[in-house]
């Protein structure tokens, strides 16, 4: 199968601060890859290396079949990026940006432009300044759609967008998908990545900790589910029921957290009368202590410093 | 040719090049037209001729400041000329690249299809471009002002002097442009580019009067701007070559910073050339991080 990406010990290191550390990553030609990692992890960094706006302190990227540090512009033609932290020409309005992005590109279709700024909702005659931070990042979505790139590399896509539109971002990667392209997505969102991707990466503190197929990780997902039950139930109800991971129980009130299927916890709940139901989504760092244990791999803190970005 | 960074840039400046012509024109008229009442002052000769020798550090060692050609000196080429057109320049030029980082803009640029060869060359031009515009709109002026107050001065010899200090203002803009590329910071490149310009002058200037001074004023790229009184001469190709060719220098030291310059990443500097005199290695695109 051909590969759209491929990094071979990819790694980078600012000074002494650790960026990212022996990166090996296989991304396929028509996949919609998810790279999964808290913030300060190393997600922008690995984007920022493949379009060459920094460099390798060692190990190889290729992009398109092609070494990202010497044919870096033939990348760029073929490709369309979301940087993570977008910064637009805040005295331009948008669409006299993103006609100076289409005049740096060749064969972009002014009416898939259009289509694409409806679908959106974005306006494009407004100055970019007096714009929100979603309708900045529509803008930053359009002009990395607009030339139909071979390979799409979003970092943090869904930032700052309302549930609707992220509804209508989906829509786009799953048309890229249907045209064969590959489109790479980093997130510290793991229920959008699982609703977009075929794959996920999961990166922590630098280091690749795994590579999942997300049909796979769906059997294995996290949920907590609170329970306020109209009577307090016998206590140990869910001790048999499978996938509970634990259960405390505290008089009317259940915390439970269930892995994979709800199916066989539902049932359970159904022998009693139940007055409300909340279901959470777990956070990363959950995720994370339940698939690699408490302390994680060896090489992995515990407590992750969080800079609030990638970049350090 | 297509060149969309270019366009776009001049574009953008459309504003700043509309004032700083109108601001340039208005100074050269205010000037200009006090000229012939200036011209019939016996008091100012005589101030002149017994003015303390640091005074002649702002008129270029112009004693005669009544005549055209020494009028044109003192008002303008000697120092307010070039000290407006290394604002212009050094403003640009910083802006260029790290003005661009700064504001974080540079990866979405960096992310289309254009290489980073391209995308400074573009910009220098750009820059040059509107400085020298700024500078022909001085030009204009200053003829037609002269021509109003029937000041007998060269046209040709008018333009010489211009383009001279449009030469001197884009080697100091270069600088600048150097170190936003080899730094990405904005306020270093400015810091840096005026304080080329100041110290050239001061050191030029300085060894005019200062005797012991006087073997280091080569030193100074303003030696090769003012010495030559290029209003009353005209361009000496020595001089203009050394400046031209401190402006190629600098250029392709920017490109070299450039190529090798690690986006967004603060407090890093790229600087291969002196990487690779160092190590005496080949290897390109090193950058080092603080």
């Amino acid at each position: 199968m051909e590969k759209v990406i491929v990094t071979e010990g990819l790694t980078k290191y600012y000074g002494k601060a650790r960026g990212v550390v022996g990166l090996d990553l296989e991304v396929r030609k028509g996949e919609v890859f998810g790279f999964l990692g808290p913030n300060g992890a190393g997600k922008t960094t690995t984007l920022r290396l493949l379009l060459d706006l920094i460099r390798p302190s060692s190990g190889k990227a290729f992009v398109l079949g092609m070494d990202t540090t010497r044919h870096s512009v033939k990348i760029r033609a073929r490709t369309g990026y979301l940087p993570g932290e977008l910064s637009l020409y805040d005295r331009m309005t948008g669409e006299e940006f993103l006609r100076f992005f289409a005049r740096l590109r060749d064969g972009v279709d002014w009416g898939y432009m259009e289509a694409l700024c409806r679908r959106l909702e974005a306006d494009p005659s407004l100055r970019i300044s007096s714009l929100s931070r979603g309708n900045k990042q529509k803008l930053g979505l359009i002009q990395a759609f607009m030339h139909r790139p071979e390979l799409l590399i979003l970092d943090e896509p869904t930032s700052g967008l309302d549930p609707l539109m992220q509804q209508e971002f989906h829509r786009l990667v799953e048309e890229a998908r249907e045209e064969g392209r590959t489109v790479f997505i980093s997130s510290h969102n793991l229920p959008e990545v699982e609703k977009m991707c075929d794959r996920v990466a999961f990166i922590r503190a630098g280091r690749l900790v795994e590579v999942v197929e997300v049909a796979s990780l769906k059997e294995r997902s996290l949920h907590r589910v609170e329970v306020v039950f109209a009577a307090p139930p016998p206590p140990g109800i869910f001790q048999s029921t499978p996938g509970v991971l634990r259960a405390d129980q505290d008089g009317q009130t259940a915390r439970i957290l269930v892995q994979g299927s709800m199916d066989s916890l539902l049932k359970t709940l159904a022998l009693y009368p139940v007055h409300r139901l909340v279901s959470h989504e777990p956070s990363l760092e959950e995720v994370f202590m339940t698939y690699y244990g408490v302390n994680g791999p060896p090489d992995i803190p515990e407590t992750l410093p969080d800079r609030g970005g990638d970049r350090s | 040719m297509r060149l969309p960074v270019f366009s776009r840039t001049v574009r953008d400046r459309r504003r700043f090049l509309f004032w700083w012509c109108v601001g340039m024109a208005l100074f050269v008229v205010s000037q200009v037209s006090f000229y012939p009442s200036l011209k019939q002052s016996d008091a100012l000769r005589q101030y002149m001729e017994q003015a303390p020798e640091w005074m002649k550090m702002f008129t270029g060692g112009e004693v005669d400041i009544v005549s055209p050609v020494g009028y044109m000196n003192s008002q303008f080429f000697y120092l307010m000329l070039p000290l407006l057109l290394f604002i212009i320049a050094i403003g640009l030029c910083s802006d260029a690249l790290a003005g661009e980082e700064a504001r974080g803009t540079m990866d979405l640029l960096l992310s289309a299809p254009i290489s980073r060869r391209r995308l400074l060359l573009e910009r220098w031009a750009a820059s040059a471009f509107l400085t020298g515009v700024i500078s022909a709109a001085f030009l204009a002026t200053a003829l037609l002002m002269a021509a109003a107050v029937r000041m007998e001065i060269g046209y040709v010899k008018m333009a010489e002097a211009t383009f001279n200090a449009f030469l001197i203002a884009l080697l100091v803009g270069t600088f600048s442009l150097w170190v936003g590329a080899a730094t990405g910071n904005r306020g270093l490149s400015i810091a840096l580019g005026s304080i080329l310009a100041l110290a050239s002058y001061l050191l030029d200037s300085l060894g005019l009067m200062v005797s012991s001074l006087a073997p280091w004023r080569k030193m100074s790229v303003y030696y090769y701007y003012s010495s030559n009184n290029v209003l009353a001469r005209g361009l000496k190709p020595g001089h203009a070559l050394v400046l031209l060719g401190g402006i190629a220098v600098l250029l392709l030291l920017s490109l070299d910073s450039f190529q090798g310059r690690e986006i967004g990443v603060r407090g890093s500097t790229s600087l291969p050339l002196l990487h690779r005199l160092r190590t005496g290695s080949s290897a390109s695109g090193v950058t080092r991080n603080r």
